[in-house]
């Protein structure tokens, strides 16, 4: 259980960050709160830091998978609605959130291990059952297509032009 | 340019990209290859977008709490108005089915009447047992 507390106080930001941009904030938190309570009921392996955290986000990996897995069973689909009146940096945000909706799931998730959780690439291997130079690969791929997507998205034009 | 050349020069590009991209990303690089990579103008620019991207990334945090709308889908939707449907056409169904049945085995109508009119005389013998003296109706044969 200490060993939980311990894992939570660490990686509890981290993890929240990333689901959050998967599931929405919402859900994030109840799934942020089973992945540790998953903790609690197994012991962590004996590995140092980096190999914890990877572990943590492999248990947040495959509980974002089922979540939106029953989503897509239960045909629902998340639409996410956004605020004319937002400033330029959150419809920035917005346009960046549309495009990562179309990675494919492996390299969003490579992509968010890396961005918002912080991992390393040995990290996000182990938490994505990947090689690293998949993960080198993925990730260049992820951020080419972001950066493609990006450019051509109206609001990001239009926040470049400084027309908002 | 040849497609030859072109694809070389994509890959040597895409390998330029992982290393600068390694280098932000704090990961361990070889100092030759990112000066190689650092030399391409291209690779620079994608370096600058990898900063702002990691910027943008970080503003998502700072978006309100999403709106999640849960939205039936056309398959959900689709799915409710065929049980619907269903439902429907098992009652109308059933509602014919039952008419066609009482219709189709519908009890004989019967009339009943009395007749007062004659007397209540009994029919005639069609046989006549004659009942001669001397005869023992009461006996019995072989224990019957």
């Amino acid at each position: 259980m200490a060993d939980a507390d311990v894992l939570f106080t660490a990686h509890r930001e981290g993890i929240f960050r990333y689901l959050c941009r998967i599931v929405g904030s919402e859900d994030a938190r109840e799934l942020t709160q089973e992945v540790f309570l998953r903790v609690t009921r197994t012991t962590a392996p004996q590995t140092d830091e980096g190999g914890r955290r990877a572990w943590l986000f492999r248990i947040a990996r495959n509980l974002a998978l089922n979540h939106v897995r029953d989503d897509r069973r239960r045909g629902e689909t998340v639409e996410i609605t956004g605020d004319p009146a937002l400033p330029p940096t959150q419809t920035l945000a917005l346009a960046l959130r549309e495009a990562l909706d179309r990675l494919s799931p492996v390299d969003r998730d490579v992509f968010l291990m890396r961005e918002a959780g912080g991992l390393t690439y040995d990290e996000i291997s182990f938490a994505c059952q990947l090689t690293p130079d998949a993960v080198r690969s993925r990730l260049h791929r992820a951020r080419q297509q972001l950066r493609d997507t990006l450019r051509t998205s109206p609001t990001a034009v239009r926040i470049r032009r400084g027309d908002e | 340019m040849t497609r030859d050349e072109r694809r070389a020069r994509a890959e040597l590009n895409e390998k330029s990209c992982i290393v600068v991209a390694a280098l932000a990303d704090g990961e361990p690089i070889d100092p030759a290859a990112l000066k190689e990579a650092l030399d391409d103008p291209g690779v620079r620019g994608y370096l600058v977008d990898l900063i702002a991207l990691r910027q943008s990334v970080g503003m998502m945090s700072a978006l309100p709490p999403v709106q999640w709308r849960g939205r039936r889908s056309f398959l959900s939707r689709a799915g409710w108005m065929a049980a619907a449907a269903a439902v429907a056409m098992s009652l109308a169904g059933g509602y014919v089915a039952g008419q066609r049945t009482v219709q189709g085995s519908a009890a004989p109508s019967v009339e009943t009447f009395v007749d007062f009119s004659g007397s209540a005389s009994a029919p005639k013998p069609t046989r006549v047992v004659p009942l001669l003296p001397g005869v023992n109706w009461t006996e019995k044969v072989e224990g019957q």
